[in-house]
């Protein structure tokens, strides 16, 4: 069993300040933090090796920077068997892909339902183009006999949980109703980090990809316009819309 | 020059920040007012190490030394100076003398499970005729075959209630009195003849037990000496000397925990048409506590720093534990003053904050014998021996 782990280093929005009538956006505090629905997927992943007891490779890779690399190193205090930073400026879906492709026999891929940042869902992406099976919105996943089992909340209010399964490999990706993350043991915070091999460096060049261009380029920042204020209406006026 | 917490520790400071604001701090108020931590959460905070951060793991504790201890006393006082003091005795002054001059065999017998939660821990010193002058103790200690007969008491002892094992100090020979002639003994909490005293009723730290221990012949093998036989003062007194690096990170962190919430409540409440935050002797009671706090902040890590990196600390450590008390209780003073009537609200944690800060100018050796800590090192530099 081979598990591989999507994470996504984001900026903590609790630093941050949106000045609509300035048009800016303010960051009072620069603090990282893991993608919270990604924060389940990895807790999913821990689950479902603690359930084989042990017996399943897990790997957690991200792309990004020497920061995204401290968010590797907490994954692996939790507990997974690899880490592995992507430095490349590519889709990271394509890079995931290449990366699934370059590690082979991946059974289950487990990211967080969508980036609080910029709303991106690459698990969907990434199924599509590995032509692996696809659940999104997963609160639970299990492994058996080479068949998950997921369990989805489908309806928002109430109390409607739905099981879903599909045949391995497979992408799961995770609703931020699913557990959260455990806390790491501090004495494994500690080794993680003073390891200076805690964290493998894969580059495009590593992966075969060659042809690569920026996705992102900046150009500036802008917020939507200003909404405009509804009118207030009496209930008379309602009825006379109602009526007509 | 490096002031910054390297990646470990924030690592580090990230996860025991995120346990003591999503564990404790949400039962703070409870137990302040039930006066009860429960067992269940010592033990979840063995289980991610917090019990045993500054001993290498090989004894069951998390490897974080004394920058990481520092850390931990600093979160945890944050969100409950009950629970932090338990931890503190537990950690810092308990398993700390054991850590020191145990044996190994002692080491390995009692700190895997004192680490983890599953015993807690606790040091007695003090006794109803012995405080400041820890010399004075009576606790007497006679050999029996190939054990120790323990016989009298001690007193405020934190964790007293609820410890499993508790290192005491004791007279083994009359003759030469505490200094040459006392030795610590690790003594099992369900060992005949021990009994403790009813939970003292305190001004502050309503959740952390202290009593009286009565000590009515209690048997102690010799394999439970810690140290050798007639040095226990000395072991003791290094572990308050180490202790006190820890007490002032702690008081650090209820510094800390006064000025944020006096910084919320600044732009919360709103007086004459304004935040309060916009009257500049607000702003000058914030900024007081902001420079007093960083220059503590200075102090202490960087006197943690000393610990780990085998430097002498002492004077410094006299340093954290007086300045760290004071600007802790000046903190919490401008802090309820801040917050008006709701400072004096026992449904606002500024009150119990005020309650629980007072202790420090007192417990692990009163201010004024920090100051004669300080002092005595001060003349030692220059050659000069003070007699106390
Ligand atoms: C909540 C709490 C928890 C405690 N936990 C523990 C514990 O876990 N283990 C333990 O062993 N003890 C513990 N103690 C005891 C504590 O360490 C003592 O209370 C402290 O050392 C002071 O002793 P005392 O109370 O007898 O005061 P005293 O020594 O009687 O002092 C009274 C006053 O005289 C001053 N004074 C005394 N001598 C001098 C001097 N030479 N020069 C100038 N001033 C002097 C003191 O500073 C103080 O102001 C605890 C106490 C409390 C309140």
């Amino acid at each position: 069993m081979k598990i591989l782990i999507l994470l996504k280093n984001i900026l903590d929005p609790r630093g941050m300040m949106i000045n609509r009538k300035a048009g800016k956006v303010f960051i009072n505090k620069k603090e990282w933090m893991l993608n919270p629905s990604d924060a389940r997927a990895l807790e999913a992943g821990l689950k479902i090796k603690d359930a084989l007891n042990g017996d399943a490779v897990v790997i957690a890779a991200a792309v990004g920077d020497d920061v995204t690399a401290n968010l590797l190193r907490d994954a692996k205090a939790l507990g997974v068997d690899r880490s592995i930073l992507i430095k490349a400026d590519a889709p990271t879906a394509r890079l995931y892909m290449a990366l699934a492709q370059h590690l082979g026999d991946i059974d289950l891929i487990l990211t967080g339902g969508s980036a609080l940042d910029t709303g991106e869902n690459i698990g969907a992406q990434i199924a599509e183009g590995l032509n692996f099976a696809f659940i999104g919105g997963a609160v639970k996943c299990a492994i058996e006999n080479n068949v998950a089992h997921v369990t989805r909340k489908d309806d928002p209010a109430g109390r409607l949980y739905n099981g879903y399964e599909c045949d391995l490999p497979a992408v799961v990706t995770f609703s931020r109703e699913a557990p959260s993350l455990r806390y790491a043991h501090g004495g494994d915070i500690i080794i993680a980090y003073r390891d200076k091999n805690a964290v493998e460096t894969i580059s495009a060049d590593d992966l075969g990809l060659t042809d690569l261009q920026p996705v992102v380029v900046e150009r500036g920042q802008s917020t939507p316009p200003e909404r405009e204020f509804g009118k207030e209406v009496s209930v008379e006026d309602v009825a006379k819309i109602i009526n007509n | 020059m490096d002031f910054d917490l390297s990646p470990e520790y924030t690592a580090l400071r990230k996860m025991i920040r995120a346990v003591c604001e999503e564990e404790v701090a949400p039962v703070a108020h409870k137990i302040d007012e039930s006066g009860i931590v429960e067992r269940d959460l010592l033990r979840r905070l063995g289980e991610l190490g917090i019990l045993g951060v500054p001993f290498p793991r090989e004894y069951g504790g998390m490897g974080a030394g004394e920058i990481g201890y520092c850390i931990m006393m600093e979160e945890m006082n944050r969100a409950s100076a009950s629970v932090a003091t338990i931890v503190g005795a537990h950690i810092g002054i308990g398993v700390m003398s054991m850590y020191l001059d145990g044996s190994k065999a002692l080491k390995a017998k009692y700190m895997p499970d004192l680490c983890s939660g599953k015993k807690v821990c606790a040091f007695a010193l003090t006794e109803p005729n012995a405080g400041s002058d820890a010399a004075g103790i009576q606790l007497r200690a006679t050999l029996e075959g190939d054990s120790y007969m323990l016989d009298g008491q001690k007193m405020w002892i934190t964790n007293g209630p609820i410890a499993d094992v508790i290192n005491v100090l004791a007279i083994t020979d009359p003759g030469l009195g505490a200094r040459g002639g006392a030795t610590v003994f690790a003594v099992e909490s369900k060992s005949e003849g021990f009994s403790t005293g009813k939970p003292e009723r305190k001004m502050g730290l309503h959740g952390s037990p202290t009593s009286l221990l009565n000590f009515d012949n209690v048997r102690v093998p010799k394999e439970n000496v810690i140290g050798q036989i007639g040095l226990g003062f000395v072991t003791f007194m290094k572990t308050l000397d180490i202790g006190r690096v820890s007490l002032g990170a702690a008081t650090l962190g209820g510094a800390q925990a006064s000025l944020d919430a006096s910084v919320r409540w600044a732009r919360t409440r709103s007086q004459y048409g304004k935040q309060i935050a916009h009257n500049q002797t607000i702003q000058f009671m914030l900024a007081d506590m902001a420079a007093e706090i960083e220059s503590l902040r200075a102090l202490v890590y960087r006197t943690a720093w000393l610990v780990d990196n085998g430097k002498p600390f002492i004077k410094e450590a006299g340093m954290c534990k007086l300045l760290g008390s004071e600007i802790a209780s000046r903190c919490v003073d401008r802090a309820v003053q801040i917050h008006g009537a709701l400072g004096l609200s026992r449904d606002f944690p500024m009150e119990r904050g005020f309650r629980d800060a007072r202790i420090s100018e007192i417990f692990e050796g009163t201010n004024e014998i920090q100051r004669i800590v300080i002092a005595s090192e001060l003349m030692q530099e220059v050659g000069v021996r003070l007699r106390p």
